[in-house]
């Protein structure tokens, strides 16, 4: 068996060396592999950055998704192919709404400043977001996890690299792919919130504690009130997907042409909320002759969306439906209301009332600020964003003599993206109002490229093998951007509005400017040794040096050297029922950052700082140092330590483990100076952070007797995260505010998980007076003053005898414990079931979705259960709009809940026509499936939705992910 | 074979040349601005020189340092001629805290203005130290702009020694070496940098500027703002001097009282005859809340915060409901025929309607209420109010030169025409008042003249009368009549300063 199973891996070595080293001749070599792909699966082959690499013998810790993992799941964007799907990656959606990007972290949060892995797509590093990309076009996805394998990225690996190939033509016949879907999405959860004689209710009560008289005489008589989620969320919002694909080859070339178009409505607010994407891809790669191959791919994507605001306490759809009181009517109807303020001035009605044909929308005359009539406010935002992008790449490769190959690769990303918008006139209330109308456009352009000169040699020698690389490339990147606004346009239409049409001539404004240049020149070299499959060694050294830094450190050096055993190989190795192939590997390595922004290691002279004189008025433009200059600003530097584990046990079994240590030294960051220096200091690198973790894959696949076949997999991801150093005198960073108040709710500070929640520690209620006067300080004074039988018991943390800001402190924990995944794959006969789910555990949410600054606004249902007397609740306090003891306005643990979720993300169940009818047709395979999205989620969370990856945590009304149903067909030709 | 070698030797060829070729040029790396200039490159002629001048005067505009840290209002609110105000108790804990004298170092408006005057210092040491070697320059421009920046500097470090009393005295730009070696200096350290400043700034100033030039500082503005410091540095043998300088000004004829009180605070009265100096505010520059806390902003947001909450009626457009006028200022101008002019009786305007926030009394602030006729047409409403604040009127100057007279012992028949002339304006009787009471007198007018254009809260400190008349908001004598240094401040000065005393 050993035997037989070298042979074949001498014959895949062989096989191998033909060949190249591009990417599309590697997802050729993927596929051909694939194809012939024995259960033990050993034999893929990686794409590991200027290469391959056959994955039995990779020493770093590289994770693969492969086209069939993802087959017919509705995926709308790249990233969520990874999802839960490998170890060591968390990936969370931003939110529920269409087009939505994720946050991605490869083995925990690295730095302070952007966290962001590098996107590379068929070897163009790809700028600016791979929302280009059709998730149907990918052949396969590599994380590189761990420095030893992603130091070839040099100074952007740092944060891993997600290698992503796209699919090529294969050897044989040309096959047709026809692919759709239809579905329909909605909310899976509405909040309780409470109704109009709940409301009415508990504004007394309100009221009545602060000594001020009763708003509501009759709550009763109001009933229910407005459910203003109900007009908020969009029932049965369509989602379609069309994909066509015809790939193949000729004597000398090989094709994969596809294109595809999705068009998906949001679940909230009705037709303002949208994704589009039409994309059109051709790769093709041509042997010209037997030492020249020369090929491109490329790819053209037209974005369209249209958003809303959200994830904001300023005055988004959810945030507004979840604090809008409930009396208000979603339209006025009654007369006698109408000729009043709010919506009358002087006896007249005003002329800029939202309308439409259910006539005049309700205004609140109790709740304020940003709290407007969700729906009515929805009329008045027309935001369209578009974006053309073109990744394109072209290349020509030489073989010089047998082994060494020369290849010259430009690759190119052109986007051109911006947005047009309309705002009509309107009067939301009395501080949110537009008199004039007013139309607004921008445009942008940015323009990336890329030039790769390699050199690869491969040769085979007795049990040697050597496979060594030597590059140089070159990257720049410029931009440009337009923009401007006009009011008075002589419409309300928002389709009919544009700059051109505004009837007011003057009132123009213009902005537009071109980006500062972004060049970076690299050298690296790569090379593997490898005796007899037993023995593998890896070295890389990547030299780069970025336009982002001064003459000092423009040049960074990124060295890695990793090492594998294979002990199934060696002669020692006795077969044996339980553990059939090991290999243990371990690697060390540095990558790099280069997170800072254009000349911020030079003194600038920046405007802005104008001064306006005159009796005309004039603004005047003023200007000053943006900053100290910093001539030795250079790269953050990762470093990473990994050892790791791959075997197959037990036959069915794989396992992967890897425990790593990741150290970011040298963060940049602005030092804190005290403000008498009167400018601020320059960006330095000054923080350290400490990554480490472990992430272990469990695989088991298994054909049964009766024909089921079982294929599972699951990964467990465990990382600390700890902000180790700062760099200030203060030891910490400020984070996120919440509110009018600016509320500091997160902090970055030293020895802790970065941006923890940060607060004030509560410790029950007060039942009564006696408990508030029973606590004291040592000296026997009272420790909260203030405070009243109801009020929240706040903890004085730090032991001073007084409760006050110093007694803030970490209250939560954004960053999970750990996050896992699970798969599972059944078929038997024609038809197949797929279950995947995905979960993360002891992270902790703040939920900042109610505006507690304003007291009328509307409140979550669990406020029935607030303290109404002794012994009625110990964790909600009582209400009242003189809120002395601060229980609502200050940061505490009151706003802090569980996060840990799991969420089955995707069922599927799917039955494959019988061959013997298709054949009949000309079809080779049609399979027709239900596909449900996030079906279940299991939470204590209690707002919208737990999996919120933008804001660190902090809900502030999250667009919830959709829960989708949808039907699918897959034909091949 | 053959055709193959020659295709070898080709591609070698291809490969030295790409290699020379995309070597990548020298200066490849080398980024040049793109609107903006590298700052060795600065500071040439005199249009860059402007520039930076400029930047001096943009923070004496600010009111975005550190939360809503207006300085004039916050001065009312301290003072007993308003109250905080907003929605509720919880809306500006830093306003409440100035009300009721609970700001603590962590609490409080302080590190807004702090900030935003060492700022202004350091564009002013900055100025000084560069505009002397800029080459393409006249004698003249140098000298004008130099006591400019002079006068600026003057006027941050008297906010300052008012506010805090010991500051830091930095009169150049620091190096980093120098971070950490400063010390506070004493209050008459820092009067008496103000005083070198106001006195090397006055013969160099223009008497009057134009139309075109209106903001920038003159010769009375400094001549006034150094009166005002002597006044403050409550010497005996300095209310000479405040008497002389304000006579200069009164004598110089450029400035004269506005004919009807109710016209200073209109727009129309902005840079009148009256204005001595005045911070300028925009309504042109779209401001909004994505730069808000940054400085660039020109609007006066105090304005949006003075107005009635969600108002609706005539004349005025709502506002945030802060720093609502107090009973006791409402009840001491009844009868004054300033009263209209200066507080607004929300309750009793016809045919409008507003919500009463924290403590609401009803009156609110006239001379800087926001009007519908100023409404900002240009980006967000509430940060573009273009309302100037009238930082030194010439009436203030009359009160000034009759308190220097009345104090030092100078002509009182002079003092009582000053005073005269203020109350003469709006048609009220003659004061014939001598010795002390004459001086009773003059405080009277400042208090009535100027109310809620934040002089009230220290013309009581420096008269000694804070701790009995604000003692009810809990004013503690020896503690409050400064802020305390902000607690970060402290923190990041690695131990150069001390915090203020009761605090």
């Amino acid at each position: 068996m050993i035997k037989n199973y070298i042979q074949k891996l001498k014959l895949t070595a062989v096989v191998g060396l033909f060949f190249s080293l591009s990417a599309e001749t590697q997802a050729q070599a993927v596929a051909k592999d694939t194809a012939k792909q024995d259960i033990e699966g050993i034999d893929e082959v990686v794409v590991v950055g200027y290469g391959t690499q056959k994955k039995s013998n990779v020493t770093g810790s590289i994770s693969q998704v492969k086209a069939k993992d993802l087959e017919d799941i509705p995926l709308t964007r790249v990233e969520q192919a990874l999802q839960g799907r490998t170890s060591g990656v968390q990936i969370l959606q931003n939110s529920g709404q269409p087009g939505s990007a994720s946050v991605v972290r490869v083995r925990g949060t690295s730095s302070i400043n952007g966290s962001n892995p590098l996107y590379v797509v068929d070897g163009v590093l790809i700028a600016g977001g791979i929302d280009f990309l059709n998730p149907n076009d990918i052949e396969t996805i590599e994380v590189l996890k761990d420095a030893a394998s992603a130091a070839i990225y040099g100074a952007r690996g740092a944060n891993g690299v997600i290698i992503i190939t796209t699919k090529g033509g294969k050897k044989g016949a040309m096959r047709v792919n026809f692919s759709s879907y239809v579905g329909i999405q909605n909310a899976w959860k509405m909040l309780p919130v409470l109704k109009a004689s709940e409301y009415a209710t508990l504004q007394n009560e309100m009221a009545a504690a602060a000594g001020q008289a009763l708003p509501y005489a009759n709550p009763r008589s109001l009933g229910e009130g407005t459910d203003w989620q109900s007009h908020i969320f969009n029932k049965n919002a369509g989602i379609r997907n069309i994909d066509v694909n015809i790939s193949g080859s000729s004597d000398r070339i090989t094709y994969y042409a596809s294109i595809s178009k999705l068009d998906q409505e949001g679940i909230v607010a009705p037709g303002k909320s949208y994704f589009s994407r039409l994309s059109a891809r051709l790769n093709t790669v041509i042997n010209v002759n037997k030492r020249l191959t020369v090929g491109w791919n490329a790819a053209y994507t037209h974005n369209e969306s249209q958003s809303v605001a959200e994830n904001t306490e300023f005055g988004s759809p959810l945030g507004r439906a979840l604090n809008m009181d409930p009396i208000t009517p979603l339209y006025e109807t009654d007369p006698s209301k109408l000729t009043d303020a709010p919506y009358s001035v002087g006896g007249n009605l005003r002329k800029n009332l939202v309308r439409d044909g259910g006539g005049i929308y309700g205004i609140s005359s109790r709740v304020t600020s940003e709290v407007l009539n969700p729906v009515a406010a929805l009329l008045t935002d027309n935001n369209t964003g578009w974006s053309d992008k073109v990744v394109n790449n072209t290349y020509m490769e030489f073989e010089l003599m047998k082994g060494l190959k020369f290849r010259s690769n430009m690759g190119i990303d052109l986007a051109f993206y911006g947005g047009y918008g309309f705002r009509p006139a309107y009067y939301l209330n009395g501080t949110n109002y537009l008199d004039t109308n007013f139309v607004f456009q921008s445009f942008n352009r940015a323009f990336t490229w890329m030039w790769d000169n390699t050199i690869s040699y491969n040769k085979q020698w007795r049990k040697h093998s050597i496979d060594a690389v030597v590059g140089h490339t070159a990257q720049e990147t410029n931009g440009t951007y337009v923009g401007g606004s006009k009011r008075d346009v002589p419409t309300q239409n928002p389709d009919d509005a544009t700059i051109d049409y505004a009837r007011n001539q003057t009132s123009e404004d213009i902005y537009g400017g071109r980006w500062e240049r972004y060049a970076i020149e690299s050298y690296f070299a790569r090379a593997n040794y490898n005796y007899n499959d037993k023995y593998l060694v890896t070295a890389i050294l990547r030299a780069d040096a970025s336009s982002r830094f001064g003459a000092n450190y423009r040049w960074g050096y990124f060295p890695s050297i990793s090492g594998g055993w294979n002990l199934h190989n060696e002669s020692f190795w006795r077969k044996n029922r339980y553990v059939q192939t090991s290999k243990v590997k371990m690697g060390y390595g540095r990558s790099g950052n280069d997170a800072a922004g254009s000349l911020e290691y030079a003194a600038t002279i920046v405007g802005s700082k104008s001064y306006t004189f005159g009796t005309g008025e004039v603004l005047t433009n003023g200007t000053a140092p943006a900053q100290v200059a910093n001539p030795d600003l250079r790269w953050e530097t990762v470093s990473q330590f990994n050892i790791g584990i791959e075997s197959r046990i037990f036959k069915q079994f794989t396992v992967g483990f890897d425990i790593y240590q990741k150290t970011t030294t040298g963060m940049m960051s602005r030092p804190v100076l005290p403000d008498y220096i009167g400018n601020d200091a320059p960006t330095s690198n000054v923080g350290n952070m400490l990554n480490r973790g472990i992430d272990l894959e469990l695989g088991y696949n298994k054909t049964f007797a009766n024909g089921i076949v079982l294929s599972t997999n699951g990964n467990i991801s465990f990382v600390r995260n700890e902000v180790v150093l700062i760099g200030n005198e203060t030891g910490f960073l400020a984070g996120s505010r919440w509110g009018p108040q600016s509320l500091e709710i997160t902090r970055i500070t030293e020895g802790n998980p970065i941006g923890h929640f940060y607060g004030y520690k509560t410790d029950g209620i007060f039942q009564s007076m006696t408990e508030v006067n029973n606590y004291k300080n040592a000296d026997g004074k009272l420790l909260q003053e203030d405070a009243q039988a109801g009020d929240f018991k706040f903890v004085d943390v730090n032991n001073d005898g007084v409760i006050d800001e110093d007694d803030r402190t970490m209250i939560g924990n954004p960053t999970p414990d750990f996050i896992f995944g699970l798969n599972i794959n059944l078929k038997y006969k024609g038809f197949d079931l797929l279950i995947f789910g995905q979960g993360v555990y002891g992270n902790d949410i703040y939920n900042a979705t109610r505006r507690y600054d304003l007291p009328s606004a509307n409140m979550y249902a669990s406020s029935l259960n607030r303290w109404t007397g002794s012994g009625t609740s110990n964790q909600y306090p009582r209400l009242t709009l003189k809120d002395a003891n601060m229980n609502f306005a200050r940061s505490s643990d009151f706003y802090v809940e569980d996060g840990s979720f799991f969420r089955i993300k995707n069922i599927q169940i799917g039955y494959h026509i019988p061959q013997k009818i298709m054949k009949q047709l000309g079809i080779s395979s049609a399979r027709f499936y239900y596909s449900g999205s996030n079906l279940l989620t299991f939470t204590r969370y209690r707002g919208f939705d737990p999996e919120i990856g933008s804001g660190f945590g902090i809900d502030r009304g999250i667009y919830p992910q959709a829960r989708m149903h949808s039907l699918g067909i897959n034909v091949y030709f | 074979m053959r055709n193959s070698i020659h295709i070898r030797s080709k591609v070698f060829l291809l490969v030295g040349l790409l290699a020379s070729a995309t070597a990548c040029k020298k200066d490849f790396l080398d980024v040049k601005p793109v609107g903006r200039e590298l700052e060795i490159n600065y500071y040439r002629n005199e249009g860059q020189a402007f520039e930076a001048l400029v930047s001096i005067y943009d923070a004496l505009q600010w009111n975005d340092q550190g939360g809503f840290t207006a300085f004039r209002m916050l001065l009312n609110v301290a003072s007993d001629e308003c109250h905080a105000g907003g929605s509720d108790a919880s809306d500006q804990p830093t306003w409440v805290a100035v009300d009721n004298f609970s700001v603590n170092p962590n609490l409080g408006p302080q590190a807004g203005f702090w900030r935003r005057n060492y700022k202004g210092i350091y564009r002013a040491n900055l100025f000084l130290e560069k505009i002397q070697n800029i080459p393409d320059a006249s004698v003249a421009f140098k000298t004008q702009t130099a006591a400019e920046a002079r006068f600026l500097r003057a006027k941050f470090y008297f906010d300052l020694v008012r506010l805090f009393g010991n500051v830091p005295l930095i009169t150049k730009t620091l190096q980093p070496s120098e971070y950490y070696t400063i010390k506070q200096e004493s209050p008459e350290a820092i009067y008496n940098q103000i005083e070198q400043d106001l006195l090397a700034a006055i013969p160099e100033l223009p008497l009057s500027v134009g139309a075109t030039l209106k903001g920038r500082a003159t010769k009375g503005a400094a001549q006034a703002l150094l009166a005002r410091a002597y006044l403050y540095m409550n010497k005996s043998d300095k209310m000479d001097d405040v008497a002389t300088l304000c006579e200069d000004v009164i004598q110089s004829g450029v400035y004269s009282l506005e004919k009807k009180y109710g016209d200073i605070f209109k727009t129309s009265g902005e840079w009148g005859t009256e204005s001595v100096f005045e911070i300028a505010y925009s309504e042109n520059a779209r401001s909004d809340w994505g730069s808000w806390g940054s400085g660039w902003g020109e609007g006066n947001v105090s304005i949006q915060m003075v107005g009635m909450r969600d108002f609706d009626g005539l004349i005025y457009s709502p506002g945030w409901g802060f720093a609502p006028v107090s009973e006791t200022l409402a009840t001491f101008m009844q009868g004054d025929p300033r009263f209209i002019h200066t507080i607004i009786d929300a309750d009793n305007i016809a045919g409008a309607t507003y919500s009463p926030g924290y403590q609401n009394t009803g009156y609110f602030i006239r001379k800087y209420a926001p009007l519908k006729e100023n409404l900002s047409s240009d980006g967000e409403p509430a940060l573009n109010w273009g309302n100037n604040v009238r930082e030194i009127r010439y009436a203030d100057v009359l009160l000034m030169a009759a308190e220097g007279l009345a104090r030092s012992g100078g002509s009182e028949s002079k003092a009582q025409g000053y005073l005269n002339d203020v109350r003469a304006r709006v048609s009220l009787p003659a004061v014939t008042s001598t010795g002390n009471n004459l001086l009773l007198d003059i405080y009277k007018e400042r208090q009535l003249e100027l109310a809620t254009e934040g002089h009230r809260f220290f013309d009581l400190v420096r008269t000694g009368q804070a701790a009995t008349v604000l003692a009810d908001k809990g004013f503690v004598f020896g503690k409050n009549e400064y802020l305390p240094l902000p607690q970060n401040e402290i923190d990041a000065s690695q131990g150069a300063l001390k915090q203020n005393p009761g605090y």
